[in-house]
């Protein structure tokens, strides 16, 4: 203490200190940076991933029967309930929608609105991605907002075979 | 004064080209080129080194774009190759591709049925330029680059039955 106290006393000027908060600053940028890139590349995997489960519930819940006399339409129920179906079966979320690497808690989904409309074929999922940094403290858990929509309007294929 | 003697003494003895280098005053001149030299060098092995990030960066790029490419098509059929041939004009790579952990539930379209998953798996070997010799071949090291990515089927393939 005495000798921190003499250090910031010294009118002839230490590099030691300033050393010290040069390095302060050069690792919390690296932390930083490496953090943002890290959270980046964990939303972009996730939006990913449910844009896929997105699309292929939309696909599965296309009417056939109609589609082979030039409509697009879509079982909307069946596309939610199929979209729930690929977060438990698919990516492997739990009954709160948590993703765990192992034992270690990735993520969790939050789902504000789906909505699904039979005419045109369309599911649109609203909702955000809950994590965690290592600036909780400041921040605490960050959420990632997400909008992912899938339409489907192709006719010329399906229902063809009986 | 007697040391500076003896110094000059001994550097007289020594052939004259090596004179220089026990001189001890000093020049920096001889200090900057070796030092510029180093530099030269680490900057040439950086950037040859680029190339191999790069190339596995491109390997990288290819396997997802084909991987996309079934993803949407439900199929390992004659758009994937396209695209597959294009992206190996487009990078200049000519790796070989597998299709591995796929089940097809028609095996002879090769259709890969909705949420079903495949991977695909991509290895190329770099060959990084040692030395580039004018009388013989240049001096190589090969690198082997894998990539294997996991993909799932977005199409759903309604079969007869």
């Amino acid at each position: 203490m005495g000798h921190f106290h003499r250090m910031m006393n010294n009118r002839k000027g230490d590099v030691f200190l300033f050393i010290l908060i040069l390095v302060f600053f050069i690792l919390t940028l690296a932390v930083i940076l490496s953090e943002y890139f890290r959270i980046e590349s964990l939303y972009q995997q996730a939006e990913y991933v449910i844009q896929r489960g997105v699309n292929s519930s939309v696909e599965y819940a296309m009417r056939d029967d109609y589609r082979r006399d030039g409509y697009s339409l879509m079982d909307s129920a069946l596309a939610e309930e199929t979209l729930y179906a690929y977060f438990y079966e698919n990516m492997g979320l739990d009954s709160e929608l948590n993703k765990y690497a192992g034992n270690q808690w990735v993520y969790q989904l939050e789902v504000d609105r789906i909505d699904a409309t039979d005419s045109p074929p369309c599911l649109t999922l609203t909702g955000a991605l809950k994590t965690r940094s290592v600036f909780n403290f400041l921040s605490g858990t960050i959420r990632l907002p997400f909008t992912i929509s899938s339409v489907n309007i192709r006719i010329e294929e399906g229902g063809s075979h009986d | 004064m007697n040391s500076q003697h003896r110094g000059m003494g001994e550097r007289s003895s020594l052939p004259r080209p090596f004179q220089k280098l026990l001189n001890k005053e000093g020049s920096s001149y001889i200090d900057l080129i070796i030092k510029t030299l180093v530099v030269i060098t680490l900057m040439a092995t950086v950037i040859s080194f680029l190339g191999v990030f790069t190339t596995y960066l491109n390997l990288n790029h290819m396997c997802r774009r084909v991987v996309r490419v079934v993803e949407l098509e439900g199929q390992i059929a004659e758009p994937v190759y396209d695209v597959f041939n294009r992206l190996k004009q487009q990078t200049g790579l000519s790796p070989e591709m597998t299709i591995e952990d796929v089940a097809y539930c028609d095996e002879q379209n090769q259709k890969i049925q909705l949420r079903d998953t495949f991977t695909i798996t991509m290895t190329y070997s770099y060959a990084f330029t040692l030395f580039r010799p004018s009388f013989t071949d240049p001096i190589q090291i090969q690198i082997p680059m894998r990539v294997s990515i996991t993909g799932m089927s977005e199409k759903y393939w309604k079969l007869p039955e």
